[in-house]
């Protein structure tokens, strides 16, 4: 197991180098530079290009990458050109809460996926099932910023109900979190229906029905922790997803997170600000992606 | 009888203690304002942002003179100025007794300094450089006395130190303390004292109650960056927030006529038009570019996309400047366009298309995202306009980034060939000379319109070294009547500033400069 | 989406007849069909369905409510909205289809190389998709575009790179498991190049789960498109493209909220006839399936 483990982690370092390396690049790639923007339209030639020189821009590429890879491997990510601050900081500011939207998100979607996935497994074929497949799909047809957009109208402008925006309390979490999750809840949905119905055709389960136990304990005891394993790997899977769907969410609710950051940096050409959100990110992504490769080893006996 | 005694001693000694006794002043509140751009950093000689120069600037720092609502000078820091050898020198006697927030005394030392930095090449101040551009020395004359010169007249001088971000005056040990841009306290002479800044959050000042002037009306100010609209129109509506600005131009009536809430619209120095590559085929015929400007409705323009919030374009300067004249509006008269177009020779192809020569009046109109408020629905009226006379112009909304790198290409490079622009200053030589001069062409400047005009260019110079008011403004006033009849732009309209506040705030200023439109140093909350 | 199963049918895609007949049976799936033809066809024809320009301005007309003259209402520059949605079907449609074919195209021609040549090809070309798979696909595409520059077709190409690894992945699966068949071996044994082999023999056996997937992907495209239009990425304001429709109208919401939930409404419409649509098509197509459904 360990070995696996280990193996697993080996393997995300050359894809983390390669993550670096295209963004290093594909940014520098973009027309504009953020000496252009921090010197507005007013500066001269002369004092933009001593600019560059100061924020190092003008050193080879690989000079300027490798300082980069080093730095970020002891944990500096360099300082935002922008403001001047150390980039981890503000990074550390902003992560948090895009994690917590993704999360609360993650947190909606299971607790309205899986019973109406159950629903429609138990109930297969008839009125509820269809139904509960439609709703799914309806969650998934609607786009994040649409959800968005109908909920700020109708749930906060039009009734009150919750703020429009904000980010100190619960209540400005619940719109952006409902907004983002609603999309993987087709998802679960589907997957449940589909591995539970499978399961509850096994003859285990026939058996315990036959031993007489009642339908509700078959269920949760013996046919839902085996259905609920491809259901773990969606659900690593869609978080992962979330993370790069927040940028609507957080759009649309003026959530402080980290997509809404890295959008605005990449509109600066904030180099150091991108690079360093797009590494956390991808190292959050790989790191849910391997989490998930190995819960699904542990969970599923096969594997082992 | 004892009990009472003591009771009645204790609570005697309770409230001689208490602070809220007679002599501390009532608390008269903090000032909540939601700012529609971020502060991006604490120095605004560093900066151009507006929100550097208009929360910063102007509330912690003084300048040495500044401009009153009308833009006139007044005196601050300096409490006289003359100028001599024909505005190459300006002499400015200093106010006496005054102290920076961190007790250092304000004197010639402190001007010297300031300027010295401000123009210094290696520091790259770019507000600051341009606040004192033409400036070569600074020297101190007597303690309360500084001479300032440069090679070439300073005609602007007073202007341009005048605008809020701009000339600010810092204390010279509060700078040199700072090793690290990151332990920087802005430190100034002005009627708020800084306490602290969360970037991209709130920037909170407090009052500074040793200032030399009239003493602030609150005890607190704080400026929280709010970039989303919706959430500032939420925080003044739900009363967070005092003040806010950029209120979204078609939610103004909806505001004002809520109980408790006040919107007003401000106009400013700068204006928004259409630059039109003059030295592209399609444009270098001054009657195309008279022709198109009649197809340019800017009264719908403004009333139905801006919603009022603006002003017809009838100069290439703003009303606001003292040196403005109503030189002329081109009337919106697609009949005449046509006719002016078919006598320059350009005639319509098969696909509707003109052309004369066989290069077709093609362009596409390019519109920074987010810069200007309607700007892309303005573009989009004017690009349809055009097409309804046959002129093939398409909109393309560009991000900001991407447009200075445009705008910054050489002529030669240049693929400008309509772009929408702004500019304002509170002088005529900065506000006209970097758009119009020749010498101006990007990268140097930004005459994106490439115009070239040799009777403009000795007008621009001449204004440059008028130090006299009146001779000022008959040279400018010729400058703007040319530019208007030569057209090298497609006029739209004066910017205006749409600001929202609680009823319960007095006392906000406007100055209608460049840098900086709100000024709350005398704000007060009324209960 | 769906963890379809791979493939572990040889031969070609069903005969036409068997999944049709299963198609007729779901009507959800019909509604679904019957829907995108409707959208479909208003897309093709939406220059003669009205009378009105869907992009010159017309400031006089515009804040109108839906009603009267305005079947649905006009926006904020006073063009009617019928018109700029139905003629945004077709920019949405082709946009959503486009970038599904740029994946299509670069996706698996990776994951047949990576599948059948194995070894060093393999372990490149899989670790390049890993990369792009780091990424979260929004991000990517907002960079892709932030490179190409603002317009549609950047669009598409930026939308379309996202979905390579999808696609990659899954061809690559099917090439694994398909490469040891018996007939592969044969015509190896025979003397086929490897290229010849995998675009004749193998390719064809993974054309089942592509289908599927592509078809349950057209969904998410289009939806991703929408979203870059939402954060402004489109270059034309004036194109009738649902997300940027839907992002413009955000500012009026309170005011008109039918600019922005016209588009809005459209793009639901159309993704969810597509997925009603897919789904059922998937499950027609899914051997596993067939038999039980109670």
């Amino acid at each position: 197991m360990t070995r696996l483990v280990a193996r697993r982690v080996l393997r995300t370092v050359p894809v983390l180098l390669g993550v670096s390396m295209l963004i290093f690049l594909s940014i520098r790639l973009i027309p504009g530079d953020p000496a252009l923007i921090l010197a507005g339209d007013r500066a001269t030639g002369e004092m933009i290009e001593q600019l560059r020189t100061d924020l190092g821009l003008n050193r080879p590429l690989s000079t300027q990458y490798a300082i980069f890879v080093t730095r970020a491997l002891a944990g500096d990510l360099g300082v935002s050109i922008r403001t001047e601050q150390p980039v981890t900081m503000e990074l550390m500011r902003r992560y948090p809460l895009t994690l917590l939207l993704a999360g609360a998100a993650m947190l909606f979607s299971v607790a309205v996926g899986l019973p109406l996935g159950i629903l429609a497994a138990v109930h297969r074929g008839r009125w509820i099932d269809k139904t509960s497949v439609i709703v799914a799909l309806l969650g998934v047809s609607a786009p994040t910023f649409l959800v968005g957009i109908i909920l700020q109208l109708y749930v906060a402008v039009r009734l009150g109900w919750l703020p429009v925006t904000g980010s100190t309390g619960w209540q400005h979490l619940l719109l952006p979190a409902i907004s983002l999750g609603i999309f993987p809840v087709a998802n679960i949905t589907r997957l449940l229906r589909g591995s539970l119905a499978d399961v509850l055709g096994e003859d285990y389960v026939r058996t315990a029905r036959a031993k007489g136990l009642p339908e509700s304990l078959v269920i949760l005891r013996h046919a839902l922790k085996p259905a609920l394993i491809p259901a773990v790997t969606i659900v690593g899977l869609q978080f992962g997803s979330m993370l790069g769907a927040s940028v609507f969410a957080e759009a649309v609710f003026a959530w402080p997170g980290l997509g809404r950051y890295l959008v605005q940096a990449i509109g600066y050409r904030d180099y150091p600000v991108v690079q360093g959100a797009v590494l956390m990110m991808a190292l959050t992504y790989v790191a849910a992606n391997a989490t998930v490769d190995l819960a699904y080893g542990w969970l599923d006996p096969r594997i082992r | 009888m004892i009990r009472l005694f003591v009771l009645c001693v204790t609570l005697a000694l309770l409230l001689a203690l208490s602070p809220d006794s007679a002599s501390a002043p009532a608390a008269r509140g903090t000032l909540t304002w939601a700012l529609h751009v971020a502060i991006d950093r604490l120095d605004p000689s560093a900066s151009f942002a507006l929100a550097t120069g208009m929360a910063v600037g102007r509330n912690i720092f003084d300048r040495l003179v500044e401009h009153d609502e009308r833009l006139n000078i007044v005196p601050g820091l300096a409490t006289q100025w003359s100028s001599s050898a024909g505005g190459r020198t300006w002499t400015f006697r200093l106010r006496q007794g005054v102290r920076f927030h961190d007790g250092t005394p304000f004197n010639a030392d402190a001007v010297v300094f300031n300027v010295q930095r401000a123009i210094d090449p290696q520091l790259r101040l770019f507000a600051g450089t341009f606040a004192w551009s033409g400036v070569r020395s600074a020297r101190k004359v007597d303690e309360f006395t500084v001479e300032i010169s440069g090679e070439q007249p300073l005609a602007a001088l007073l202007n341009n130190i005048a605008d809020s971000g701009l000339g600010v005056i810092m204390s010279p040990t509060a700078v040199q303390r700072a090793r690290d841009p990151r332990d920087f306290v802005p430190t100034g002479t002005g009627p708020f004292k800084f306490v602290s800044w969360v970037p991209d959050g709130d920037l909170t000042l407090e009052a500074n109650r040793e200032y030399w002037g009239p003493p602030a009306q609150v005890d607190r100010l704080v400026i929280r960056a709010t970039p989303t609209t919706s959430t500032r129109v939420n925080l003044l509506e739900a009363g967070e927030a005092d003040l806010i600005t950029q209120v979204p131009i078609h939610d103004i009536a909806r505001l004002n006529a809520l109980r408790g809430v006040e919107v007003a619209v401000r106009p400013a120095t700068s204006w928004t038009y259409i630059a039109m590559n003059t030295s592209k085929p399609q444009f270098t015929d001054v009657r195309v570019r008279r022709a198109l400007n009649h197809l340019v409705d800017k009264r719908t323009i403004i009333e139905k996309v801006l919603f009022g919030v603006g002003r017809v374009a009838d100069s290439p300067i703003g009303s606001a400047y003292r040196a403005h004249r109503s030189v002329k509006v081109y009337q919106y008269d697609p009949g005449l366009a046509r006719q002016l177009l078919e006598e320059a020779g350009w005639r319509a192809g098969p696909d509707g298309v003109r052309s004369r020569d066989g290069q077709r009046l093609a362009a596409t109109l390019w519109v920074p995202v987010g810069r200007f408020p309607g700007g892309a629905e303005m573009a989009q009226v004017v690009a349809s306009a055009l097409r309804g006379v046959g002129a093939d112009v398409r909109v393309q909304e560009i991000e900001f980034a991407a447009y200075l790198a445009e705008l910054r290409r050489g002529p030669g490079e240049s693929r400008i060939e309509l772009v929408m622009a702004g500019w304002g200053t509170s002088d005529p030589d900065t506000g006209l000379r970097p758009v119009l001069h020749s010498e101006s062409w990007p990268p140097r400047g930004n005459n994106l319109a490439f115009y070239k005009n040799p009777q403009i260019d000795t007008l621009l110079d001449r204004g440059a070294a008028a130090v006299d008011p009146s001779a000022r403004e008959q040279i400018y006033g010729r400058v703007q009547e040319i530019i208007m009849d030569d057209a090298p732009w497609l006029f739209l309209t004066e910017r205006r500033e749409a600001v929202g506040w609680r009823s319960h705030l007095r006392g906000i200023r406007f100055i209608p400069s460049s840098a900086g439109l709100i000024d709350v140093r005398q704000a007060s909350l009324s209960r | 989406m769906r963890i379809a199963a791979t493939a572990e049918r040889t031969d070609a895609a069903p005969a036409p007849a068997r999944w049709w007949m299963y198609l007729r049976r779901d009507r959800a799936g019909l509604v679904g069909l019957v829907l995108l033809g409707g959208i479909i066809a208003a897309a093709i024809a939406s220059p003669h369905i009205t009378r009105y320009d869907p992009l010159e301005p017309s400031l006089s007309e515009a804040f109108q409510t839906p009603g009267g003259g305005h079947v649905l209402g006009t926006d904020q520059l006073g063009r009617d909205l019928f018109a700029r949605v139905i003629a945004g079907a077709r920019a949405s449609l082709l946009s959503g289809i486009g970038a599904l074919a740029i994946s299509l195209l670069i996706g698996v021609p990776i994951g047949l190389v990576s599948g059948y040549a194995g070894g060093t090809w393999d372990d490149g070309l899989m670790a390049a998709v890993e990369v792009l798979m780091s990424f979260p696909g929004v991000l990517l595409a907002i960079l892709a575009i932030a490179v190409l520059g603002p317009g549609q077709r950047n669009l598409i190409l930026a939308v379309g790179l996202a979905s390579i690894p999808v696609f990659a992945r899954l061809v690559r699966g099917s090439t694994l498991a398909l490469r040891e068949q018996e007939y592969v071996t044969a015509a190896r044994a025979l003397g086929a190049t490897p290229s010849r082999i995998a675009i004749r023999h193998v390719l064809p056996g993974c054309i089942s789960p592509i289908v599927i997937t592509a078809v349950l992907r057209i969904g998410t495209t289009i939806v991703t498109v929408a979203g870059l239009g939402f954060l402004g990425l489109g270059g034309d304001p004036a194109l009738p493209e649902w997300g940027a429709m839907l992002s413009q109208g955000q500012e009026f919401l309170r005011r008109a909220p039918h600019i922005a939930l016209v588009p809005g409404v459209a793009i639901l419409l159309t993704v969810l006839s597509v997925n009603l649509f897919g789904d059922a098509f998937a499950d027609a197509l899914n051997p596993r399936l067939q038999p039980n459904r109670r």
